[in-house]
C-alpha cells in the first residue's frame, strides 16, 4: 500500500516537473543550490575555531534541544494542519479512488498520513538536517548519537505533522464565525510573543528559560526525542528514553491514522451549513457611489471572500501585531517625557523601515493571493462584460483598506515618537510606498501568479516572488536613505515634503498605469491557464 | 439582426494540436441549435471561444453584429454562459454570486427581485439562496449557474454540456425555460452527449468531430440522410464511428474465459 501511494505521488510530482522546462530549470537550480549548501556546511563546521567553539556549547546545545525541537514540532504542526484544511483539499478524490479498492482503510490512511506529512516537512528537512549534522558533529557527538537524533527528529515531525492534519478534521466543521473567533486570539497571541521574543525584555528571556527547563525535563516527551544526544553520558537509560519516543510517535500516529479513517468513513468531514442574511444592495451605497457599480460589486466579493478566510485575515493580523510591537519594544525613549536628539534620531529611521514595511506587506499579501483565489471563477468574471483592469483595481482596493489602517495606526504612533514635521514626512513616504508598491505589485500578480495553484497563499510563481521581494527590499533602502538625509540635515523638512507630494503625484499615475497594464493582461490570459 | 451568434472560420491550435479547425456556424434569434460530437471534439472550445475566455488562432466571432475579440464587453453584454462546471464562489452565498453578476451586467437587483425569487422557486433553490456555495451539492452548483446566466436577461444563452448535474426535474424544468426563451427571441447554444436531449430541444443540430463541422440539419432531416431512415443516433455513429462491436464480443469472451 505504502509502495502504491508513494509511486502515485512521486509520478504527480515528476509530471508536474515534466511539464514546463522552467520547472525542471527549477528542479536543477534547486538541486545546485543543496549541493551548494551542503558543501558550504562541511566547509564552515571543518573551520578548527568554529569547531572549538561549537565542543565548548556541547552540553548547551543538549539541554535548548528539547525548546529547539519544539519550534520545529510547531512547524510540523502547521504544516501537518494545512493538509486538511487548505493545501490538499483534492485529497478526497485520491482516498475515495483507494477506498474503492481492496485495500484495508486502515492502511489507505495510514498511508496518505505518512506521504502528506513528509511532503509537508520535506522542504524543512533537507534545509535543517545538513546544518543540524554539521552542528552536532562538530561539538563532538558520536555519530551513533547524530544518527539516532536524526531518525528521532524525523519521527517527531511526522508525529506532529499527524496530530496537525487531525486537528484540521475538526477545524474544517467549524462555521466562519467560530473560525475567526479562533483564529483571532492565536493572531494576537502569536504576534505578542513573536514581537515579545526580539524585544529582548529580561522578563520575557525569563519565562522562557522557564518554558526551556520544563520541556528539559525527563518526564517531557521533547526530551525523549533528545535523548540520543545524552546516550555518551545516560547510556542504557537514555535508550530507554528514546524507545519510549519511538513508542509515543507510533501510537499517536497509529491514533490519528485511525480517527481519521473513524471520522472520515462517518461524514463527519464537511462543512457546516451556514445562512447569510440575503440583502439587497442599494444603488446608492457607499462602495458604488465611489467606485462604480462593477468595481463597488467586486469590491464587495472581494471584502467577503477575504473576510471568511480567517488563516488570511489573521496572517494580515499577525504581521500589524508583529510591527507594532517590535515599533513600541524597539523605539528608545518613547511617550515618557522629551527624548533627547540622538534618541529622536534613532526613532525616525526605525519608524521609516517599519511604516515601508507596512507599506508594501499589504499589497503583497492580498494582491496575489485574491487572484489565485478566483482560480476557475476568472472565466465568469472574463466572460462577463466589464473591463479586466476593473477586477484587478479592486483587488487594489482591498489592498488600499490595509494601507489606511497602517497609516491610522501610525499617525498616532508617529505623534508620539517624532516632531510634526518629520511625522508629515513619513506618513507621505507611506502614501508614495503604497501607491506605487501597489500598482507594481497588481502588475507582477497577474503575470506570474499560478491560477492553479493548491494554496493560493503561495501562489506567485518564483519570478514575481523575486520581484516581490527587491520590492520590500529597495523600499527599506530607500527609506534608510531618507532618514539619513534627515538625520545629516542633507534635505530640508520642507523640501522633502513637497517631493514626496510630488512623488504622490507621479505614484499614483504610475500605479494607474500598471493597473491598466496588468488588466490587459489579465483580459489576454487563455482560459487553459486557470481552467 | 436576425443573428444571435456567426461563428466566422473559427481555428484554434494549442501547442500544435488543432481543436478546431475552419468552423462557420450561424445561430438567429430564438434559435435552439445543439452542438454534438465526441469527447476532445472540440465543443468545449467553440463555446469558450464564443465566450471570450479562450482566444481564436484564427477567424473570428460575432455576437449579435459585435467581434468577441475586438469589442469583448459589447458581444458579451448578450451573453448567457452556463459551463459544464459551474463556477461560483464558495466563499459566497448563493444570493452573493447572482448579486455580482447583477453588478457586472449593471443591473438592479432590487427591480428584479420576483423574477429572482421565481426562478429559485421553478429551480427549487428558494431555501439555498442564502447558503454558501460550499455546502451546495453539484446539482444546485449547476441550477445557481443557470439562475446566474439568466437573471441579465441574455439574448444569447451558451449551456456546455446541457444536462449535467441536472435531475429529471431540473431537466424539464430547463426545458420549459427554454422554450419561453425561444418565444422571447433568446437564441440557445448547447452540447450534449444525450442524443434524445438534442432531438427534442433543438431547432437544429450540428455535429462537429476532430474540429470539423461534419453535419447540420434540421432534426427532421434526420430520417432523409440516414440510410436506414433512422434516428439521430444511428446518422451519429455513421459520422462520427460507432461502437466496436467486435471488440466488446471479444472483450467479453477475455472475460469468460479468465472466470
Amino acid at each position: 500500500m505504502y509502495k502504491i501511494v508513494f509511486k502515485y505521488e512521486i509520478k504527480s510530482f515528476l509530471r508536474y516537473i515534466r511539464e514546463k522546462n522552467s520547472r525542471i530549470a527549477g528542479l536543477i537550480i534547486g538541486i545546485i543550490l543543496i549541493i551548494l549548501y551542503i558543501v558550504f556546511v562541511y566547509m564552515i563546521f571543518s573551520i578548527p575555531i568554529v569547531r572549538e567553539v561549537l565542543r565548548e556549547a556541547k552540553q548547551m546545545i543538549m539541554e535548548a534541544m528539547p525548546t529547539f525541537l519544539l519550534m520545529i514540532f510547531l512547524f510540523a504542526l502547521s504544516g501537518g494542519f494545512s493538509i486538511v484544511t487548505s493545501v490538499r483539499k483534492n485529497q478526497r478524490a485520491k482516498i475515495n479512488l483507494f477506498l474503492n479498492s481492496p485495500m484495508s482503510p486502515n492502511d489507505v490512511f495510514r498511508a496518505f498520513l505518512l506521504v502528506n506529512s513528509l511532503i509537508v516537512v520535506l522542504f524543512m528537512m533537507i534545509l535543517a538536517y545538513p546544518a543540524l549534522i554539521g552542528i552536532l558533529l562538530a561539538a563532538g557527538f558520536s555519530v551513533l548519537s547524530v544518527f539516532l537524533f536524526c531518525m528521532s527528529l524525523l519521527l517527531g515531525v511526522l508525529t506532529f505533522a499527524s496530530i496537525g492534519a487531525s486537528l484540521g478534521i475538526f477545524y474544517v466543521r467549524l462555521t466562519r464565525k467560530q473560525r475567526l473567533a479562533l483564529w483571532l486570539p492565536i493572531a494576537i497571541l502569536g504576534g505578542y510573543i513573536y514581537g515579545a521574543v526580539y524585544s529582548f525584555d529580561p522578563n520575557i528571556i525569563n519565562i522562557f528559560q522557564e518554558i526551556s527547563a520544563f520541556l528539559s525535563h525527563i518526564a517531557s516527551p521533547l526530551r525523549w526525542y533528545s535523548s540520543p544526544l545524552h546516550l555518551g553520558v545516560g547510556g542504557i537509560s537514555e535508550l530507554l528514553l528514546f524507545a519510549l519516543s519511538v513508542v509515543f510517535s507510533v501510537s499517536l500516529m497509529e491514533g490519528v491514522s485511525s480517527l481519521l479513517r473513524r471520522k472520515y468513513m462517518a461524514g463527519f468531514i464537511k462543512i457546516p451549513e451556514e445562512r447569510i442574511k440575503i440583502k439587497y444592495v442599494s444603488k446608492k451605497s457607499l462602495t458604488y457611489r465611489l467606485f462604480g457599480q462593477e468595481v463597488g460589486g467586486l469590491f464587495r466579493k472581494e471584502l467577503r471572500m477575504v473576510s471568511r478566510e480567517p488563516a488570511l485575515v489573521s496572517s494580515i493580523l499577525f504581521v500589524y501585531i508583529v510591527y507594532i510591537l517590535l515599533l513600541l519594544n524597539f523605539a528608545p525613549g518613547t511617550l515618557g517625557g522629551a527624548p533627547s536628539e540622538e534618541l529622536q534620531l534613532a526613532n525616525i529611521n526605525l519608524i521609516f523601515i517599519f511604516a515601508s514595511i507596512m507599506s508594501v506587506v499589504p499589497p503583497m499579501i492580498i494582491i496575489p493571493t485574491t487572484l489565485a483565489m478566483e482560480k476557475q471563477n476568472l472565466a465568469l468574471l472574463l466572460s462577463s462584460p466589464i473591463d479586466p483592469t476593473k477586477i484587478v483595481r479592486a483587488k487594489a482596493l482591498m489592498s488600499d483598506i490595509l494601507v489606511a489602517i497602517t497609516i491610522t495606526l501610525l499617525t498616532p504612533i508617529c505623534v508620539f515618537m517624532l516632531p510634526p514635521h518629520i511625522a508629515v514626512v513619513v506618513i507621505l513616504y507611506v502614501a508614495v510606498l503604497s501607491l506605487l508598491s501597489t500598482g507594481l505589485v497588481s502588475y507582477i500578480a497577474v503575470r506570474w501568479t499560478d491560477f492553479k495553484a493548491e494554496n493560493p497563499r503561495k501562489a506567485l510563481k518564483t519570478t514575481g516572488g523575486i520581484l516581490s521581494s527587491a520590492i520590500m527590499i529597495v523600499s527599506i533602502i530607500t527609506s534608510s536613505f531618507i532618514s539619513i538625509f534627515l538625520v545629516f540635515g542633507l534635505v530640508s523638512v520642507m523640501h522633502l515634503v513637497v517631493i514626496e507630494l510630488i512623488a504622490i503625484l507621479i505614484s499614483y499615475i504610475i500605479r494607474r498605469k500598471l493597473i491598466r497594464a496588468a488588466g490587459k493582461y489579465l483580459g489576454k490570459i487563455e482560459a487553459t491557464e486557470y481552467l | 439582426m436576425s443573428e444571435a451568434i456567426f461563428f466566422d472560420k473559427v481555428t484554434k491550435n494549442y501547442d500544435g494540436t488543432t481543436a478546431v479547425r475552419n468552423f462557420t456556424m450561424r445561430v438567429r434569434r430564438g434559435e435552439i441549435v445543439a452542438l454534438l460530437g465526441p469527447n476532445g471534439s472540440g465543443k468545449t472550445t467553440l463555446m469558450r471561444i464564443a465566450v471570450g475566455i479562450l482566444r481564436p488562432t484564427e477567424g473570428d466571432v460575432y455576437i449579435f453584429g459585435h467581434s468577441i475579440t475586438r469589442e469583448p464587453i459589447q458581444a458579451k453584454r448578450y451573453l448567457g454562459y452556463v459551463p459544464e462546471d459551474a463556477y461560483v464562489y464558495d466563499s459566497l452565498s448563493g444570493f452573493e454570486n447572482i448579486n455580482l453578476i447583477a453588478d457586472l451586467w449593471g443591473m438592479d437587483l432590487k427591480e428584479h427581485e420576483d423574477e429572482l425569487m421565481r426562478l429559485a422557486q421553478i429551480l427549487e433553490m428558494g431555501q439555498a439562496l442564502d447558503q454558501l456555495v460550499s455546502t451546495y451539492s453539484a446539482g444546485m452548483r449547476r441550477k445557481l449557474a443557470l439562475m446566474m446566466a439568466l437573471i441579465h436577461n441574455p439574448k444569447l444563452l451558451i449551456m456546455d454540456e446541457i444536462t449535467a448535474n441536472l435531475d429529471p426535474k431540473g431537466l424539464a424544468s430547463l426545458e420549459v425555460i427554454l422554450a419561453g426563451l425561444k418565444k422571447e427571441g433568446v437564441a440557445t447554444l448547447f452540447s450534449t452527449h444525450i442524443l434524445e436531449v438534442a432531438e427534442v430541444l433543438a431547432d437544429r443540430i450540428v455535429i462537429i468531430h476532430k474540429g470539423r463541422k461534419i453535419w447540420e440539419g434540421a432534426p427532421e432531416d434526420i430520417k432523409a440522410e440516414t440510410a436506414e431512415g433512422g434516428k439521430l443516433r444511428d446518422l451519429y455513429f455513421e459520422l462520427t464511428g460507432g461502437p466496436e462491436y467486435e471488440m466488446i464480443i471479444e472483450f467479453l469472451r477475455m472475460r469468460e474465459k479468465v472466470g
